[in-house]
């Protein structure tokens, strides 16, 4: 097992480069459990509803006893990433990556 | 045989496949910290054709390449692709090895030729399931032994597939520079060069014996390596007992600030420490080095009768090992702490405030193991999170 990154270490900011917009924001989201997997449909963030087109990438972090699913997606807006945390089980939208 | 399975340029990989817009563009992926004031932790196909490439200075990538695009590391999705990545390939009923975060073994006993149809079905569904799954290429080496299936791995990148077998090998290998063989760094190869073995064929062809009379245990390694009945089955772990544990950590910037040097080595006694409890282990021997752009470092061990595993005595030892005096000057860009001669844990403590320290140790394991790392942690580690932004730009 490799070690999870040190918790402070995630808090020093993002710094320059290709930053994309950290927002960590609450959020609906319709999605579908099948075959044990979580397959994001839509989610609704400010009044808008964002049709998610592609999932394009899958990864998970182990928090604790807390796993946090991340999800990197195509959406007819643009690229977002969205989370959801199963001891709290809700979904937040962490970044948007491009619009 | 040996499978070696070698994942391309991983880390900038994945973030391509994360944010499409990266694709095809130079990428480097870096630490926290100012984007011109780190390391290149990994860097895209595209950057690594503009001379690009791990371990560069960010400066340094960014002469290079003034427009490359730049993306902070964040080791838990590399993490998570590894572990899924090795179990995809437990699949396959084979004896698996992590060699690395990127790097994986597949060993074939007692393979027959006719195996290598077999053989290279595997490899190719292999890499169809990761381009599948994860949308990243890896490649792949195959040759009866380690370090020619590493070399395989090595030459057929990116998304390479090479098979060698006693009756090809010399023709793949013999006109590659000894510096392609893993273990054989630049200055075990200007040593060879000077010898006039420049080529894996030379070294192949070279008397044993002087090798062995030149470089000792080195010379018989480097004389075995690349012949296809030398036995490597020994990389595959032999306990579950690791050699050593290391962490190490470049900080944003060069800093004289002995408290801060010191909550870095408190940090990274205390990550040391998680691992060696969790895996029950003491360690006798502990190293710590202290590196800036100037002096490539301090690097003191110190080996100690007892065994240690709490991160405040590993931190303490680590203190008396460097020795730092009133007044004595420093310059820290990067610590690093490793400890090694590990030892399961057979001694439990005697006296009471050794008791003591253990359970709290146990007790605060055990609320982190429940809540996430780092949610208690010592006093002095704050300190870190305290850096200032750095807001350079590249000179």
């Amino acid at each position: 097992m490799f070690n999870q990154q040190a918790r402070w270490d995630r808090k020093l900011p993002q710094a320059s480069g290709n930053n994309s917009q950290l927002l960590k924001e609450k959020i609906s989201v319709l999605c579908l459990f099948a075959k044990g997997k979580v397959l994001p449909r839509y989610f609704f963030w400010k009044n808008h509803t964002f049709r998610i087109e592609k999932v394009l990438f899958y990864w998970q972090e182990q928090q604790g006893r807390e796993i946090i699913s991340y999800f990197s997606l195509k959406t007819n807006e643009g690229l977002y990433q969205i989370s959801f945390s199963n001891i709290t089980f809700s979904w937040r939208l962490d970044k948007i990556i491009d619009t | 045989m040996i499978m070696h399975i070698d994942m391309d340029a991983f880390f900038a990989s994945i973030e391509q496949a994360i944010n499409p817009i990266l694709r095809g563009k130079p990428l480097i992926v870096g630490s926290r910290a100012n984007k011109y004031n780190t390391v290149v932790c990994a860097a895209s196909y595209e950057a690594k054709r503009l001379g690009i490439d791990s371990g560069m200075p960010t400066t340094r990538a960014f002469q290079l390449c003034p427009n490359a695009l730049f993306v902070v590391a964040e080791s838990s999705k590399y993490t998570y692709v590894s572990e899924e990545i090795f179990k995809m390939l437990k699949d396959y009923n084979v004896s698996v090895e992590h060699y690395c975060i990127d790097e994986f073994d597949l060993y074939f006993p007692d393979s027959q030729p006719e195996s290598k149809a077999k053989i290279l079905t595997i490899a190719k569904s292999i890499k169809q399931r990761i381009k599948n799954t994860f949308n990243i290429t890896c490649s792949i080496g195959i040759a009866p032994n380690w370090y020619l299936a590493k070399i395989g791995s090595k030459i057929g990148k990116p998304d390479g597939l090479i098979y060698m077998d006693k009756s090809n090998y010399l023709n793949i290998i013999n006109d590659l520079p000894v510096e392609k063989i893993c273990g054989i760094g630049p200055n075990l190869s200007k040593q060879l060069n000077e010898l006039g073995i420049i080529t894996c064929g030379q070294l192949l062809q070279y008397p044993k014996n002087l090798l062995v009379e030149r470089f000792g245990k080195i010379g018989s390694w480097m004389s075995q390596c690349l012949n296809p009945n030398y036995y490597t089955e020994i990389l595959k772990k032999e306990s579950t007992i690791p050699k050593s544990i290391s962490h190490s950590y470049t900080l944003p910037k060069e800093t004289q600030d002995i408290q801060l040097i010191l909550s870095w080595l408190r940090m990274l006694s205390e990550t040391i420490s998680n691992r060696l409890r969790r895996l029950n282990l003491e360690a006798k021997t502990i190293c710590v080095q202290i590196a800036n752009s100037i002096q490539q470092g301090l690097f003191k061990r110190k080996t100690f009768q007892q065994g240690f595993w709490l991160g405040y005595d590993i931190f303490r030892c680590a203190k008396v090992i460097l020795d730092l005096k009133n007044g004595y000057k420093i310059s820290a860009r990067i610590v690093r702490i490793s400890v090694s001669n590990l030892g399961i844990k057979l001694q439990t403590p005697l006296f009471e405030n050794e008791i003591k320290k253990e359970i709290l140790y146990q007790k605060v394991g055990q609320i982190n193991d429940k809540f996430g790392e780092w949610t208690i942690y010592p006093a002095i580690i704050k300190l870190i999170s305290e850096i200032p932004k750095d807001n350079e730009t590249p000179k």
